[in-house]
């Protein structure tokens, strides 16, 4: 009895070496894995530092009140970005005011109406793969829908429409991870009183859902502002020294929606444009153009993660 | 009735520990009650003593198993027939020492004894009713120990026959006291001997009743038919 | 006779050894006629999940008006499905489906009939969930919520509903400086006599309490026991507890479920001290078997 408590003594003492050994080890690990990790992500931030640190050391100086508010020149140091800009906002309007709506039903539908069935997961994939289509396939099918099909032209309405269907399903995908996310006794505690559906979306799901469909609608759009390739490929104009009608009209009924039907041109494009001639100056042009661009898209990520955590903070349990 | 462990194993080393503690108690004074008749049969005054000096241990046993009621009430808040079971046992508990108290009683009438020395002549009566009594307390711990309502009934039965005894006595006794007045003192003697034995075997009725209760549930009261 | 029962036993072992034992348990015991009024019945009650499994099977069980019906029994006996099929909770899932019938006195309608809509029925009986679940709103909206449900807009109406629900879960003195502040800012047992208010503001016929108390302390149990307790006077309630003590100290009927059966039914006190079915009795007692 006594030989066999000394013994099982002796084996737990070893036990414990093994264990202090088995952790050392493990914390060695972590050690090299931390830094193994944080070398990998100085790396990836030098790089995209350089890059912005580039541009915003080329482009900065040029950026004035003149750069902002003038079309478009032959002339590289009298160039502005007044059409690109405001082409940018109006086309970035048309795209909100579409992909956010049908997105936020659709996802609505897909997660809470829709019966679970074939159909439904075979939209689910088809969805989540379509944000993962490049982005040039939609120019080609805006260019043969709306532009030739429809023959709508190649305006303002055109390039909002390709880039909500460029848009749509990251706003649907959001939306379903975030009605997801509602904890279901919430939901059941909304049906318990008695609510019915309609009344459970609006005054449970949708509050609730909030936050994530709002910062996945703003991710959209800041991937929208950004995008070249399908505004190109349905046409978009690179010099314009015009702005298409003011929205707002002094004479009844106040509100106009002929910019809609006009052409444009959008902030990546003018871009574009700029880097592929030969004068320095338009170099410089291009880089201003950039830095004005990234601030757009960091400032709408901004927005995105500012509404998340002013609006989760009011919804975690 | 089949009964099945408990997923507690204290809980159902908590129940054994009771009924051992009651077996142990229940044996004690039983033992007395023979000890303390057998003392008074012989006159003994030495062994009326003991057996008074022996109640006190039985208290203490009654205490301490009253304290193990009260741990396993406390610790495992029993229901339905371990609740039925541990109040059973903690009333037979008070019948016990209830009974402890009656053999020390006898105890007691050897030594205000005029002439202790003397053997009783006539304690042939009083040496069966003491027997019967012991047998049927012991019977009853049992009883309750078992949860043995066939063992209860014997004791029920058994309580007519202590009280037959004690109708005898005390028959006897009167005329006895009418024969030889000079021996008054130890006549009254064993009238409340008999009384003792006899109150003794109501303990053991009700510990029997609660044996009923314990096992079926249904209060003492129903089980009394007169 | 024995020999086949001893052939049997060889051949499938501990089945055959298991069986017998199966046949000798009593049939589950039907619950007798109550004397008390009746607030609803549940005859032959059966509940098949979507998967096909049946989760009840054939439970008869009278809800008594103005009492506090307990139901207990181990996990997965079915008491929570059975109090969620009373508000037609499953209707929310596609494919489960209902057996049988739940009446509601006195009017004699079935609550799972097919012409019962559900969120009708969930207007009539109200429900607490196991987790205060209160809504990411403020304490007046949470109680309110009921009411906006209904289409009552009134605020007159809703501020006094609100106060009276509150002052019936005994919460209004603790959050009556407070009630547009959020309901999360209250504590977990706070929260729960909060959700009762909410349950009780729309003044439901019934109210069904899932485990209310599994996620509070013992100060915030005591508390709501208390209230259930109080409540009952005024409103019907159903409640599934783990808790044996606390189905014995405040319901006044209790049901002994076993793998969707309804074992046994009887007075609160007749189950804790003296149940008639073994295994009610091993169940409480804490015994295998």
């Amino acid at each position: 009895m006594t030989m066999a408590t000394e013994g099982s003594l002796g084996a737990a003492v070893q036990t414990d070496q093994t264990a202090f050994d088995a952790v050392r080890r493990a914390k060695q690990k972590d050690i090299v894995f931390a830094t193994g990790g944080l070398i990998v992500m100085a790396i990836a931030m030098t790089l995209l530092l350089t890059l912005i640190g580039d541009l915003v050391i080329r482009g900065a100086a040029r950026i004035d009140y003149g750069f902002l508010t003038s079309y478009p020149s032959r002339l590289p140091e009298r160039a502005g970005i007044l059409s690109a800009w405001v082409g940018s906002l109006l086309v970035m309007l048309v795209t909100a005011f579409l992909a956010i709506p049908i997105g936020i039903g659709a996802g609505l539908y897909l997660e809470e109406y829709a019966r679970k069935g074939w159909l439904s997961n075979f939209i689910e994939i088809n969805v989540s793969n379509l944000a993962g289509v490049p982005s040039i396939i939609y120019g080609l099918l805006a260019l043969g829908l709306f532009v030739y099909g429809f023959s709508l032209g190649k305006t303002i309405l055109v390039a909002g429409m390709t880039l909500a269907l460029l848009i749509l399903p990251i706003v649907i995908v959001s939306t379903r991870e975030a009605v997801r996310a509602i904890p279901r006794i919430i939901k059941e505690g909304a049906y318990g009183l008695g609510a019915d559906q309609w009344q459970v979306m609006w005054s449970y799901i949708i509050p609730a859902a909030r936050p994530g469909i709002l910062t996945g609608a703003i991710v959209g759009l800041s991937r929208a502002i950004g995008e070249t390739a399908p505004i190109i490929t349905i046409g978009a104009l690179t010099f314009i020294a015009f702005l298409p009608p003011a929205p707002v009209t002094p004479d009844f009924p106040l509100i106009s929606f002929a910019w809609l039907n006009d052409g444009f041109t959008v902030l990546p494009i003018q871009m574009f444009n700029w880097v592929s001639r030969p004068q320095e100056g338009f170099h410089i042009a291009a880089a201003a153009t950039g830095v004005v661009l990234i601030a757009l898209t960091f400032t709408l990520n901004g927005i995105a993660i500012w509404i998340r955590y002013r609006l989760r903070k009011g919804y975690r349990n | 009735m089949t009964s099945h462990p408990h997923l507690l194993k204290s809980y159902d080393d908590g129940l054994e520990a009771l009924r051992r503690g009651f077996q142990h108690m229940g044996d004690m004074a039983a033992g007395n009650v023979t000890e303390a008749t057998a003392a008074y049969l012989a006159g003994d005054e030495a062994r009326a003593l003991g057996a008074i000096n022996r109640d006190l241990d039985i208290d203490a046993a009654f205490e301490q198993s009253r304290a193990a009621c009260f741990d396993v009430l406390l610790r495992f808040q029993p229901v339905a027939r371990d609740l039925r079971l541990i109040m059973g046992i903690e009333h037979a508990l008070g019948n016990l020492e209830r009974a402890g108290d009656h053999a020390k009683t006898i105890a007691r009438h050897v030594i205000s004894a005029t002439d202790p020395a003397k053997p009783q002549t006539d304690g042939c009566q009083i040496k069966d009713m003491a027997d019967l009594v012991a047998q049927t307390l012991s019977l009853s711990v049992t009883a309750l120990v078992t949860q043995s309502t066939e063992l209860a009934k014997q004791v029920l039965a058994s309580d007519a026959r202590i009280d037959a005894y004690r109708d005898a006595v005390f028959d006897s006794a009167l005329v006895a006291l009418k024969q030889s007045p000079g021996r008054a003192q130890a006549h009254v003697n064993r009238l409340f001997v008999a009384t003792a034995l006899e109150r003794t075997g109501d303990h053991a009725t009700n510990i029997a009743e609660e044996v009923l209760f314990v096992s079926r549930g249904v209060p003492p009261g129903a089980t009394r038919t007169g | 006779m024995t020999d086949t029962t001893m052939t049997l036993d060889q051949k499938t072992g501990q089945q055959a050894a298991a069986a017998p034992k199966e046949a000798e348990m009593p049939p589950a015991i039907r619950p007798a006629t109550e004397r008390d009024p009746l607030r609803a019945r549940i005859e032959d009650f059966s509940f098949y999940y979507s998967n096909g499994f049946q989760a009840i099977k054939h439970v008869d069980m009278p809800i008594l008006d103005r009492k506090i019906t307990a139901i207990i029994g181990p996990s997965g006996c079915g008491k929570s499905t059975l109090l969620r099929s009373l508000n037609r909770m499953h209707d929310l899932y596609p494919g489960n489906r209902y057996e049988g019938k739940v009446i509601l006195e006195p009017e004699g309608e079935n609550l799972i009939g097919p012409d019962a809509d559900p969120v009708l029925v969930r207007l009539r009986v109200g429900m607490v969930f196991q987790k205060p679940n209160p809504f990411p709103k403020s304490i007046y909206e949470n109680v309110a919520a009921g009411l906006r449900v209904r289409g009552i807009k009134k605020r007159a109406v809703i501020d006094e509903a609100v106060e009276s629900a509150l002052r019936r879960a005994a919460i209004w003195d603790e959050v009556k400086d407070k009630l547009h502040g959020s309901a999360y800012d209250l504590s977990g047992g706070q929260q729960q006599r909060l959700c009762i208010a909410r349950g009780l503001a729309p003044n439901p016929e019934i109210l069904l309490l899932d485990e209310p108390t599994s996620a509070l302390d013992p100060i915030a149990t005591a508390k709501v026991e208390d209230l259930v307790q109080e409540l009952s006077e005024t409103v019907t309630i159903v409640i599934v507890t783990h808790n044996m003590q606390q189905a014995s100290r405040i319901s006044h009927r209790t049901a002994f479920m076993y793998l969707g059966e309804a074992i046994e039914f009887g007075e609160t006190a007749q189950i804790f001290t003296n149940p008639r079915h073994p295994r009610t009795e091993n169940y409480i007692t804490g015994r295998y078997g």
